[in-house]
């Protein structure tokens, strides 16, 4: 049974509330909920907060007989998304302090010192930045493709598109991204990559 | 590692290489960046397990709550949707708010009765105003109809009888009512009422049981029905230009022709809505195409106390009863003075006038036209009396005519005393000549009850003997031909 396969029949147990079929569910798509979440909030308890919310809201979808029909991964990134993108209008403040960063605790930065420590958020925030301008669907196409390392085949199972859609979502993805980073005549860029060259 | 960028640029100069492969070298520090958050944290075990907890307790809630709605079915979507729809007049946050599906059960079942339940809600409107509504109004024909389903729906004999008494007792009020707004009735509906008497006479004859007092009752109810029914009627033609000129007396009681040959007397309502000329229209189906009503001079009392016979003569007795108003019953039509009829045992108020002046014989008035058949009714050989009886389903006949018994016009001292003649049944009879006028003082005589006489030609005449105590003495020896 392919994955589309599981999810489709998941989702025909889910609707007649069979409660199996959905710890099934949450048992296969939570992890991956919170680290998508995880990496864009950059925060563990607001991460499980989004992944708690974002089955809720499935769970009232079912209820309503709305909710996603065949591609439950995509439907569930996508209302993780709208939670994220909302939570950051409503009431997460830009700024952070060096307390905050502090109380951070990231285990393979622990070691590192506070120079260190605060570069990495720096760049993580504005990586994060980066990512949450995009549209929904160039930043699922981003999240799956570099962080899930699925193929374009299942991320166009996964988003319910041809193949070739995803390709020129990832292109413009990618795009924005370098125009956002200002990675494009970014010379410490291009002098970091001759010395990872070099080096490998 | 990219060793094909690493071979391509390890003899070109750095600008060449960033001019030849901008996107590839973008692409290496796109992803270097993006690297920064592809470490995670690790989950918290504790907190995703109380995540999956309180996911599963909640898919169990909503389980539940889908259940109940389920067997509550279409009452529950109902009173759903009114909440919600006051809700989204209150709650403008909320603008999605939707009762949700019917469920399919309640769809299945429900659906095709609305159609069903809302035509009945108004056939039942209809019918229910049709109740009130009289004959020549449009909703009169749904008002039988429904009394014919109830008849059909009735198969019990004794719920039957009931049924028809009331029916009868309908077209009775129906009657009064027509005859207030001086309507007449269609010949489809004096047609209906007495074929609906006739079954409720064949069903209690059915039924009879001799020792049964209710049944007798009935018996003579519906006999009384059944003559009303057949019966002429008199109607009052309102006044004009003589309001208020006498106390008119009338017969209490008019015998008419019963459609088996049978004449039968009708009391009449003692209490009058108007005077003035008094108009006897005929009011069987079989004459109603005959608007023209004959109108009568008016009577007037007189001191040899002569009432207006229809159709006969007089039976004129002098009285000495003194000259004050009482009020005294008037006797029944079995009372030993055998006074006729009297149409109810209602109280009713009596003249008597005083001392009356020498009762001379009186020229009687002549109110028997001079045709060579001044017969009013039918002849017979055996006129038939309906007695009131004191029940509920006993139907008043209107006030047709003002009677002497009903004391409430001012009496004239000197009126012209007119032959109050009256060919019922003969429709080209001649208009009764006027007598010459006799002035009779006031006060006026106390008026008797009228009864019905067979002549000895055969027809039925219509009598008024004195007040009880002063009735005479061939009044008093002659029996009720109706009790036969």
């Amino acid at each position: 049974m392919s994955n589309q396969e599981l999810q489709e029949t998941l989702l025909q147990r889910a609707r007649a509330f069979d409660l199996q079929a959905l710890a099934e569910i949450y048992d296969l798509f939570s992890p991956v909920l919170y680290r998508y979440a995880v990496r864009l909030l950059n925060d563990a308890e607001v991460a499980e907060e989004c992944v708690t919310e974002t089955f809720s809201r499935f769970l009232r979808a079912l209820k309503s007989n709305n909710g996603p029909r065949k591609y439950l991964s995509a439907y569930l990134y996508r209302v993780a998304h709208n939670w994220i993108t909302d939570y950051y209008r409503s009431a997460h403040s830009a700024t952070t302090s060096l307390e905050e960063l502090e109380d951070e605790t990231i285990p393979d930065h622990q070691e590192a010192g506070p120079l260190q420590m605060v570069m990495e958020k720096l760049a993580g925030e504005r990586v994060r930045a980066a990512i949450l301008s995009l549209t929904p669907d160039q930043r699922q196409v981003i999240v799956l493709k570099y962080y899930e390392g699925m193929t374009n085949e299942e991320i166009a199972a996964a988003v319910d598109k041809q193949v070739g859609a995803v390709k020129a979502l990832q292109q413009r993805a990618l795009a924005a991204l370098r125009r956002a980073l200002q990675v494009k005549g970014d010379s410490t860029g291009v002098m970091d990559e001759l010395q990872i060259v070099e080096t490998g | 590692m990219n060793y094909k960028l690493l071979k391509q640029v390890e003899h070109e100069p750095l600008q060449r290489t960033i001019q030849r492969a901008p996107s590839d070298l973008d692409d290496q520090s796109l992803n270097r960046q993006l690297e920064v958050l592809r470490k995670t944290p690790p989950r918290d075990a504790a907190a995703a397990m109380r995540g999956r907890n309180a996911f599963l307790a909640e898919a169990a809630a909503i389980r539940d709550e889908l259940e109940y709605k389920r067997r509550r079915g279409f009452i529950a979507w109902l009173s759903r949707s009114i909440k919600q729809r006051i809700n989204l007049g209150r709650n403008k946050n909320k603008p999605n708010a939707s009762p949700g599906p019917l469920p399919a059960p309640a769809r299945l079942i429900y659906a095709p009765l609305i159609p069903v339940v809302m035509t009945a809600l108004v056939s039942a409107a209809v019918i229910a105003t049709a109740q009130s509504s009289l004959p020549h109004q449009p909703l009169y024909s749904i008002k039988l109809w429904s009394e014919d389903v109830q008849l059909l729906l009735t198969a019990n004999p004794t719920h039957r009888l009931d049924l028809l008494i009331t029916f009868a007792n309908r077209r009775t009020a129906e009657l009064e009512a027509l005859r207030q707004r001086q309507e007449l009735p269609s010949s489809q509906f004096m047609q209906r009422f007495r074929d609906q008497v006739d079954e409720a006479l064949r069903l209690v004859m059915g039924q009879a049981n001799p020792d049964a007092g209710d049944d007798g009752a009935n018996v003579a109810v519906l006999k009384q029905l059944r003559a009303t029914a057949a019966a002429p009627v008199l109607v009052v033609a309102p006044t004009r230009g003589t309001p208020n000129a006498t106390a008119t007396p009338a017969p209490t009681a008019v015998s008419v022709a019963a459609p088996g040959g049978t004449p039968t007397a009708l009391p009449l309502n003692s209490q009058s809505p108007s005077h003035g000329t008094a108009v006897l229209a005929p009011y069987r189906a079989e004459m109603q195409t005959s608007d023209a009503a004959v109108e009568w001079p008016t009577p007037l009392p007189t001191p040899t106390r002569s009432v207006p016979v229809i159709g006969g003569p007089i039976d004129a007795q002098p009285t000495a009863a003194p000259a004050e108003k009482t009020q005294g019953a008037v006797p029944m039509a079995d009372s030993p003075s055998g006074t006729g009829i009297s149409p109810t045992p209602a109280v009713v108020d009596t003249v008597h006038i005083a001392p009356v002046p020498p009762l001379v014989p009186t020229p009687t008035p002549v109110l028997v036209p001079p045709t060579p058949t001044p017969v009013v009714i039918q002849p017979t050989a055996t006129p038939v009396l309906v007695p009131p009886t004191p029940t509920p389903m006993v139907p008043t006949l209107p006030p047709l005519l003002p009677t002497a018994m009903n004391p409430k016009p001012p009496v004239a001292p000197l009126e012209p005393i007119l032959p109050p003649v009256l060919p019922v049944d003969t429709p080209a009879a001649p208009v009764p000549p006027v007598v010459p006028t006799i002035l009779v003082p006031a006060p006026i005589l106390s008026m008797g009850t009228p009864e019905a006489m067979p002549t000895p030609d055969g027809s039925a005449q219509l009598t008024v003997s004195p007040t009880p105590g002063v009735t005479s003495g061939h009044d008093q020896q002659r029996g009720l031909p109706g009790d036969q």
